[in-house]
């Protein structure tokens, strides 16, 4: 026994949609079962929320960003412990040696700086990776 | 030509002097107080109707409410809420004079170190008050690294110590090193336009471009800016 044809409504309508969806089964489910609104609604949902989350995570600091900030956390930090070497010195007149001890010690807390900022941003896309992954589950 | 950097001259509006001090009404104040002035408009007009179904106005103040919650509980963390309407102004602030130095003619109030260093030194020293009322000494315990041998302090502490002093610096210059150079570039671009005669078509689709680029650039900064605050905010509240 061969199938009969859909209504001619059903054809007018499905050729009305666009292409993607055009051979959708819409209004047939499974068995005689009636289709419900609350179809694929949990899988719908979880979707949501896993776009959300992810949207939540990304940050619109990408590469441009990245660059500027540990760039100028590397400045910072540097500058930072001249000028308290230069300052020193000139309190204490032991020019030059506050100022080449905390030269040094500026370097190695601009690293630590730049440690930290990319710490952060490993972090940011471990969490990114993993919202990726929920979503596709 | 004019000079690239003419367009960050400070020119005093209504000149005042109290004590030798120079206090005049400059055209970075006016823009400050224009900056305010719009973005209390903006917030207040366009939250007036408080629909349920919002107008486009409402979006807009809404998407930005909702940037700034998610980004205060997300990186500060538990009693964080108390401090957002800080980090929403300081970020509406910085936002709109990033955007309002983009129209021609317009001076960038974040151009400016001292405006910039203002606000980061603000936010650097009431993280530290916070931070000292919240742990009182124990606070000095940000310059030590938890579980480290003791002697490790001699290094580790003032290493530490410059690192936290380095931030409202790098916090300020970031902002401010970004829009100067970004104003720049601009104008330096503008003036090949005119210089190049029929060839100028080339800088001027380059203009196009950066002034794109410099809108993103804008925004991400302002969004940096108040991010790190509530970073900073964060470690106060609950030291790393």
């Amino acid at each position: 026994m061969t199938v009969a044809p859909p209504p001619f409504y059903v054809v007018a309508v499905k050729q009305a949609l666009p292409a993607g969806l055009q051979n959708r089964p819409f209004a047939v489910s499974e068995g005689n079962r009636l289709p419900s609104p609350l179809d694929r609604l949990d899988e719908k949902l979880r979707d949501a929320r896993a776009r959300r989350q992810a949207k939540e995570r990304g940050r619109p600091n990408e590469g441009l960003g990245i660059g500027m900030r540990i760039a100028v956390e590397l400045a910072a930090a540097i500058g930072v412990g001249t000028a308290i070497g230069v300052v020193l010195d000139r309190w204490w007149g032991t020019s030059p040696w506050l100022l080449i001890v905390f030269f040094l010690i500026g370097c190695v807390a601009a690293f630590l700086n730049v440690y930290r900022v990319a710490q952060e941003f490993e972090k940011e896309r471990k969490a990114r990776k993993q919202a990726d992954k929920d979503r596709h589950e | 030509m004019a000079s690239p950097l003419e367009q960050f001259e400070i020119q005093p509006i209504v000149p005042i002097t109290v004590g030798g001090l120079d206090l005049s009404f400059t055209n970075s104040a006016l823009f400050m107080v224009i900056v305010i002035v719009l973005v209390t408009l903006l917030l207040h007009y366009s939250m007036k109707g408080r629909a349920l179904v919002p107008s486009r106005w409402q979006s807009l103040a809404e998407i930005f409410y909702e940037t700034i919650a998610n980004m205060v509980r997300d990186n500060v963390g538990s009693g964080g809420r108390r401090y957002f309407p800080f980090i929403f102004t300081l970020f509406m602030f910085v936002l709109s004079g990033n955007l309002l130095g983009l129209i021609p003619g317009a001076f960038t109030v974040t151009s400016h170190i001292i405006v910039t260093f203002g606000l980061a030194a603000f936010i650097f020293v009431a993280v530290t008050i916070l931070g000292f009322a919240r742990h009182g000494t124990g606070y000095f315990r940000m310059f030590f690294p938890h579980g480290a041998p003791w002697w490790t302090g001699i290094i580790l502490i003032p290493v530490e110590l410059v690192s936290y002093l380095s931030r409202p610096i790098s916090l300020s210059v970031r902002l401010f090193a970004n829009m100067t150079v970004g104003h720049v570039l601009l104008k330096v671009m503008a003036g090949f336009v005119g210089a190049l005669g029929v060839l100028g078509i080339i800088p001027l689709v380059g203009l196009v471009a950066i002034t794109a680029l410099e809108v993103m650039i804008a925004v991400i900064q302002a969004y940096v800016f108040a991010i790190l605050a509530c970073v900073y905010l964060h470690d106060a509240l609950h030291m790393h």
